[in-house]
């Protein structure tokens, strides 16, 4: 809307100003075209009639000047032709004979006789007899006098027609302001004014009933009035659209989903609070990931997320996926996503996450019982035959060695019969936690195969390196030291070691853990405490 | 004037029929005729000599007399009026004077009789061997 300031029309753009002007063109065309006419008008009159009264002169003395004549009476035409030559129209009086002699002559003072002027002729006839010429009236105009004459009168005739046209442009100004200019800026300023949807309204004013601007502000009245119902159909249809809205930002904001839509390029256009929580970023640096690629940012495998756009882009179906997230501090976290393509305004991805790092984790520590060993946390015999079979796979693949050791406790059986199966326990422990300590590597395996019994797979490792050996003193040397119990007392084991190694006893998992397991027995039956090579077969 | 021209009206009916009018000179003046023309520049005061160049006193019959409106109108077609309207136009320079009147007729003859320049008109034609009739002006028909 207007403010009520709003500039008034000025200038050339004033309807006003624009009529004034053509009404003073009009005007100034007319009073030029009047004056023109009327000043050819008034000359032409004031010059004949500068004329005609010469001639009404001469009609008045032409009865005594023919009688002059005739009786030859110089003395009465001096006089009468005298007179006539006083008028300033005249300037030179003859009477000439018929026989071409001058009979009188006279020129007004002041006035001299000039060739081409004009002249009013009267024949004098015989006052006895009209038959008898006796001459001419010869009577020279002043000219110079009867065209000032005419010109001073054209002027003013003129002059009256260029004043009743400006007197009639002032009028024709003055009505047309009063008539029609200022009701509209009347009106233009009431509309200004008005508050739209105010239900306010613009009064006809009585001068003004039945005519234009009457009809102007009725229709517009009536033009406010349609635009105030649209208005309040808008207004309803924007409350009906907000609250409808702010019912879908609440959901979307409260959705323990998290809901992202992203734009062609995979930029965040739009994400709800859930996302930022689950993705472990605040609102702030998620919305700067619309000027980046949020789903590299976001998922560990990206390519598994545009793999997902793709299917679904192809089928037209949500795809869904448990998909990893990018790793931040320790934790690994997880999340099940629905991946859907829409097509309005370009291509838009949306797509649903919820957590399930929980469930996921449930599904590791699951994973986790059934291949380790509950109380040492060290992998149980399942799982290490599992992972040895992947360890025999890949050294024969790669041609690498990988020595496995059968190890079995010195004395576990008195203890554990002595002291109890809580003591025993603590023992199998600290004795997992000194061999993980002796292997070192956690790629390497490390597991126990039940009471007593472990077993330890080493991964690029031969008979002869020296690391061999000297893991193999590490555990010895470890095992054997005394370990102290909670309940105070300290008690000591022994550990027996047997050795095979890939490829020089065998290629199998099997064979290779019995022949161990035969190099263990041999060191028990000769004195324990030690470590043996199977025998090569 | 009125009563004037009526009372010519009333001498014109009254009088037999129609009269002519005489214009006679001496009978030594060897004028023997005249025109109308120049019986008419004559008596108007166009011309003051005869055909000959001598001299000519014109007389007139006084203003009361019957048959003077009648003669100025045979002779020029104008009345009284207009003959006098004349004369005062031409008196006003000073340069010409109408004829000279003369009591009566009777005073015409004695003129006529006595001065060979002299030139005047009578109702009646005069019968004396002394006197020539020069003009004879009929007067126009009574309508």
């Amino acid at each position: 809307m207007t403010p009520p300031g709003a500039p008034r029309v000025r200038g050339a753009n004033s309807l006003q100003l624009r009529f004034m002007l053509l009404v003073f063109a009009s005007a100034a065309v007319l009073a030029l075209v009047a004056a023109t006419i009327a000043y050819q008008f008034g000359q032409a009159r004031a010059l004949a009639s500068g004329r005609s009264s010469v001639e009404a002169l001469a009609t008045a003395v032409e009865k005594t000047i023919a009688i002059g004549a005739y009786a030859r009476d110089e003395v009465l035409l001096q006089e009468v032709a005298g007179g006539l030559a006083r008028n300033e129209l005249v300037d030179v009086v003859e009477v000439v004979a018929a026989d071409g002699r001058a009979l009188a002559k006279v020129l007004r003072p002041g006035a001299a006789e000039r060739h081409g002027a004009t002249l009013v002729l009267r024949p004098l006839v015989s006052p006895f007899d009209a038959r008898e010429s006796l001459g001419q009236l010869r009577i020279h105009l002043n000219d110079a006098k009867v065209r000032a004459d005419a010109d001073r009168e054209a002027y003013t005739l003129a002059a009256a027609m260029a004043g009743q046209a400006a007197l009639l442009a002032v009028i024709l100004y003055l009505l047309a302001a009063r008539m029609v200019s200022s009701p509209i800026v009347r009106l233009a300023s009431a509309l200004r004014r008005m508050t739209p949807g105010s239900g306010e309204r613009l009064e006809i004013p009585q001068n003004h009933v039945g005519d234009e601007i009457g009809v102007l502000i009725a229709g517009a009245n009536t033009l406010l009035d349609s635009n105030e119902r649209a208005l309040q159909t808008e207004r309803r249809l924007r409350a009906e659209v907000e609250t409808m809205e702010a019912q879908y930002r609440q959901i979307f904001d409260s959705s323990s989903a998290g809901i992202f839509v992203l734009d062609e390029g995979g930029r965040l256009i739009n994400g709800n609070p859930t996302v930022s929580r689950v993705v472990g970023l605040s609102m702030a640096e998620l919305r700067r990931l619309s000027e980046d690629d949020f789903i590299s940012r976001v998922f560990s495998r990206p390519e598994q997320v545009r793999q997902m756009i793709d299917a679904a882009l192809a089928r037209g179906e949500t795809m869904t996926a448990d998909l990893e997230l990018v790793q931040l501090g320790d934790e690994r976290r997880w999340v099940h996503c629905l991946i859907s393509v829409q097509h309005q305004d370009g291509q838009t991805v949306e797509g649903v996450i919820y957590d399930i790092t929980e469930r996921k984790s449930d599904e590791n520590a699951v994973r986790h019982r059934a291949e380790h060993d509950a109380l040492t946390q060290l992998k149980n015999r399942a799982a290490s035959q599992a992972v040895l079979e992947r360890f025999v796979g890949e050294a024969r693949a790669r041609g690498a060695p990988l020595s496995v050791a059968c190890i079995d406790l010195d004395g576990f059986k008195q203890i554990n019969d002595s002291h109890g199966h809580a003591c025993g326990d603590e023992v199998l422990v600290r004795c997992a936690e000194r061999m993980r300590a002796a292997v070192r590597r956690s790629s390497d395996l490390v597991a126990r195969l039940g009471g007593d019994e472990f077993l330890i797979a080493l991964r690029d490792v031969g008979p002869t390196d020296a690391v061999l050996a000297q893991v193999m003193q590490e555990l010895l040397a470890g095992l054997s030291q005394p370990i102290r119990l909670s309940n105070g007392e300290v008690v000591s084991v022994g550990v027996s070691i047997g050795l095979a190694c890939q490829p020089t006893h065998g290629a199998e998992p099997q064979q290779l853990v019995r022949m161990a397991d035969e190099a263990l027995y041999h060191v028990k039956r000769n004195g324990k405490q030690g470590f043996a090579f199977a025998l090569a077969e | 004037m009125a009563p004037r021209i009526l009372l010519a009206l009333l001498l014109a009916l009254a009088l037999p029929a129609r009269a002519d009018f005489y214009l006679v000179v001496h009978a030594s003046n060897p004028q023997k005729a005249l025109t109308h023309k120049a019986a008419v520049d004559l008596f108007m005061g166009r011309s003051r000599a005869f055909a000959n160049g001598d001299f000519a006193l014109i007389f007139d019959l006084p203003r009361d007399n019957p048959r003077r409106a009648a003669f100025y109108q045979a002779l020029t077609g104008m009345s009284v009026a207009q003959v006098n309207s004349y004369w005062s136009r031409l008196m006003f320079s000073g340069q010409s004077v109408p004829p000279q009147a003369l009591p009566d007729e009777t005073a015409m003859l004695g003129i006529l009789r006595r001065n060979p320049s002299a030139l005047g008109w009578l109702s009646k034609e005069p019968s004396e061997p002394g006197l020539r009739t020069v003009l004879v002006i009929k007067e126009p028909t009574v309508k």
